[in-house]
């Protein structure tokens, strides 16, 4: 059978830039029991936005321990540290160069190496980090962690939407003590569940399409005045967002209140018969923009909301979308960290119902719509734009729109002027990204 | 099938590391670890810490007493292997007794090189336990030390005999210290430091020519025309692998017993592994002896696997070294000589850093007090991770940006795994 161990575990890139309290707390414990150096530290590379703390990984088998020379390292089978046993060690630095994790510090002075012992059962990290990025999971909380999905299986939604996933992912991100928020629009039925029965674990509220920020306000200040650190998430479609929920969405980044705003983005309204919506891109096909005799679909641009939402200089923006899951996970955890303000996510979510592909397809057109720089995956994290996935050559955006029924009436010239939109958003947004803030 | 009979010579990091793959690999034969000294498994870098009285003789042990048997070996001492007979596959012993096997390693080790002149005069080199205990003896009565050669050992010794009261002469043959490790900027820096501490560091006197003893004192002369006497010398001259047994057994040997990736030598069932082996060498694929201590555990490893009857492949040596010295400490990995093109140097506040690239990728990286997690960056050239346009980043801040790009590495990995 196999063995599991309590563990520290470690949210990458919400550690507040610059922050070094969880090594200091280390330190100070180490000193207190009287030992030097260093079981856990900080890690800040703002050019590429990554901000984490490291530490020994208690590994299964330990590179550390093949190369001691005096057997001074062991890895203990009943509660699975790995630890050094200071009067048998050398301080000859060998560990420090086995470890491909940095989990051993040896420092120059030292007169032993120094490493993570998990402070016997009660790491001193994890109440200093401001972020709470750092948790120490019991046994029993790493299995239950891993399956918990605070949906139940089966949903409303059509086979293969990729909302779906996305809204799962975000709950599980998300962590405990979130409130979700909606409004009319596919996924406020896995809100309210299907006939008598709920589909979600948690709190969940939905509103009129133009109340939904406004109610997440009310809901988070009345929380906070209570003492309680609550996180509200919304998860609306555009319709809501952009359009007839746009005004109060504005108004909350104004006030930059403290909610997360989570946009699946359908461009258009899929759950009414697939009107357009002020996302639905140049020249796409909707039951009210046809594509008939001279009418080529939407004669106007979609509306650029994420960058919108940046102007509002609200602390965090991304763009995020479900076939790049790593890219996701890493935005909704800094969404989640953010404490003094706003963030948004805006995910691109082909609908396909409205947009015409097979039911397989949906992470498909996700992935080519990123490869043809037709929806960026960037972020603004307090005043700085970031591209978080380059594309390296960008392939043309008719490649995307042959995969859409609703782009299937473009010609050649049609499609020239899609890719000019491409060209010139992606170019601003390029420009953006090199303001960097001194 | 009835049980084979594995034979391990020697006691070391690689007989170890060899034995406990047998077992962890579910070899069920029966194993008998032959070694020629009398104290349990220890590993012979250690040494220098016990002359100075770092760690007490007791404390190096490398396994625990109840090991062998948690191992179902039997550990056998005070039993010099003198040849092998690989036709009758028996090895013959210095007392005149034999050993039949069904398989061998041969995993010895290495002997400290004195040269004859220094031997002669007394001079002392150190690579077991008991010339180790005698040393310290002998050191604690005395005040004068010189040590001939600069290579890592030597230095180290040179630092801590300083610290504890010594007065102390380090002779390096030639223009450079530690050159296995440092290239020159980094090698002249670390003299300073030294020199600064009160070690006299003498360049380029080249060999020792002449040694005589006058009563406590040792008078040595070397090549260059000059002459020191101490009241001990120690011959720090780096080691040889030993590998009297094979001699004339057919079992081929360069400078060390020459092995394939299996650890496999030209004879079919002998192993070797460790410091008497010449095995390919990380960065270029040749056969070169590397003797330290993390190649020997690798090597035992993948010779204990295949002794079991498994197909594993060793990756090579990358040498790699953590100097501590007076509160400095200086790390070297892999490659040191390198053309002007391939090298990034970084002398910010007192510290310094050096990377060598082929290509896109790391080969070679020394640091001398700065702020590096040395096996992250081990790992990047391990792995042969692309660093492509953060060259420059990662010698700035190589903590953060070396791993940083482990991370993201790993991370991929993990993706096109699950892919």
């Amino acid at each position: 059978m196999r063995t599991y161990y309590d563990t520290l575990s470690i949210e990458e890139n919400i550690c507040p830039p610059g922050c070094k309290a969880c090594g200091e707390a280390c330190a100070s414990a180490k000193r207190e029991r009287g030992e030097d150096g260093y079981g856990i530290r900080e890690l800040h590379m703002t050019e590429v936005g990554a901000h984490l703390a490291y530490t020994c990984n208690q590994c299964s088998e330990p590179a550390c321990l093949d190369v001691c020379p005096t057997g001074a390292l062991a890895k203990s089978a009943s509660d699975g540290i790995v630890r050094i046993e200071a009067n048998k060690c050398l301080g000859c630095g060998l560990c420090h160069l086995a470890c491909p994790y940095g989990g051993i510090d040896f420092r120059a002075g030292s007169a032993h190496a120094s490493k993570c012992d998990l402070c016997e059962g009660e790491p001193q990290c994890v109440d200093a980090c401001p972020a709470k990025a750092i948790t120490f999971l019991k046994t029993r909380s790493i299995v239950g962690r891993l399956h918990k999905d605070p949906f139940l299986s089966g949903s409303s939604l059509c086979i293969g939407c990729p909302a779906e996933t996305a809204i799962r992912f975000v709950l599980r991100a998300m962590g405990e003590d979130t409130f979700l928020f909606g409004g009319p629009g596919c996924a406020v039925n896995m809100f309210n569940g299907l006939g008598t029965r709920a589909m979600v674990s948690i709190p969940a509220h939905a509103s009129n399409m133009t109340s939904v920020p406004s109610t997440m306000t009310g809901v988070k200040r009345y929380y906070r005045k209570m003492g309680k650190d609550v996180r509200c998430v919304a998860f609306v479609g555009d319709g809501l967002a952009t359009d007839v929920g746009f005004q109060p969405l504005s108004g909350a980044a104004e006030r930059n209140e403290n909610i997360i705003f989570i946009c699946y983005d359908n461009e258009g309204y899929m759950n009414t018969g697939v009107q357009r919506s002020s996302t639905s891109p140049l020249l796409g096909w909707t039951t009210t923009t046809p594509a008939m005799g001279r009418r080529k679909g939407k004669l106007m641009h979609s509306k650029n909301v994420p960058l919108i939402m940046a102007a509002h200089s609200i602390p965090y923006v991304a763009t995020a979308v479900v076939s790049h899951p790593e890219d996701l996970l890493m935005k909704l955890l800094k969404a989640k960290a953010v404490k003094d303000g706003m963030s948004y996510i805006h995910i691109l979510s082909p609908c396909i119902l409205g947009w015409g592909y097979a039911i397989p397809a949906s992470l498909d057109v996700c992935r080519t719509a990123v490869e043809t720089n037709y929806f960026p995956l960037w972020e603004y994290e307090r005043g700085q734009f970031r591209i978080t996935h380059e594309v390296k050559n960008p392939k043309p955006v008719g490649l995307y729109a042959g995969l859409l029924k609703k782009s299937a009436h473009l010609n050649e010239e049609d499609l020239g002027a899609l890719q000019k939109v491409v060209d010139e958003r992606f170019r601003h947004l390029k420009a953006l990204t090199g303001l960097a803030c001194p | 099938m009835a049980k084979k009979k594995q034979v391990i010579v020697g006691s070391g990091t690689a007989a170890v590391s060899a034995l406990r793959q047998l077992r962890a690999a579910g070899c069920d034969d029966e194993i008998v670890v032959l070694t020629m000294e009398r104290h349990a498994p220890y590993s012979p870098m250690s040494l220098p810490y016990v002359l100075l009285g770092k760690v007490g003789p007791q404390d190096i042990g490398m396994v625990a007493d109840d090991f062998f048997d948690r191992m179902t070996a039997a550990f056998v001492r005070e039993r010099k292997v003198i040849s092998v007979e690989p036709e009758a596959h028996r090895l013959i012993f210095e007392d005149g007794g034999s050993e039949r096997y069904d398989r061998l390693l041969i995993a010895t080790g290495s002997d400290p090189i004195v040269p004859p002149v220094l031997g002669e005069a007394g001079a002392l080199g150190f690579h077991v336990m008991d010339d180790c205990i005698a040393l310290a003896q002998e050191l604690t009565a005395t005040k004068r030390v010189a040590i001939v050669g600069a290579g890592l050992v030597g230095m180290e010794l040179a630092a801590a005999l300083t610290a504890r009261g010594h007065e102390v002469t380090v002779i390096a043959p030639r223009e450079r210290i530690l050159r296995s490790s440092f290239d020159e900027e980094a090698s002249q820096r670390i003299i300073d430091l030294f020199t600064a501490s009160g070690v006299r560091v003498n360049m380029r006197w080249g060999e020792a020519e002449s040694a005589e003893r006058h009563g406590a004192e040792t008078r040595v002369r070397f090549s260059g025309g000059n002459e020191i006497e101490a009241d001990v010398v120690l011959a720090c001259l780096g080691v040889k692998p030993r590998t009297a047994l094979v001699q004339g057994s057919g079992i081929e040997k360069d400078d060390g017993i020459t092995v394939d990736r299996r650890m496999r030598t030209n004879l079919p069932d002998v192993f070797a592994a460790g410091d008497c082996a010449e095995a390919s060498d990380f960065l270029t694929g040749r056969l070169k002896v590397n003797p330290i201590l993390p190649s020997a555990a690798d090597q035992g490893k993948v010779a204990g696997a295949n002794m079991a009857g498994g197909t594993s492949e060793y990756e090579g040596s990358l040498p790699m070294n953590a100097f501590n010295f007076f509160d400095h400490l200086a790390l070297s990995i892999g490659k040191v000589a390198a053309g002007a093109d391939d090298v990034l140097i970084d002398r910010r506040n007192g510290s310094f850093a050096r990377l060598v690239f082929t290509g896109d990728t790391l080969v070679g990286a020394s640091f001398l007090d700065a702020d590096v997690e040395a096996g992250v960056i081990r790992h990047l050239i391990r792995k042969r991770v692309p660093v492509g346009k953060y060259r420059e980043d990662l010698l700035q801040a190589p903590r953060e940006v070396g791993f940083w790009l482990m991370n993201e590495a790993e991370r991929r990995q993990t993706a096109s795994k699950e892919e």
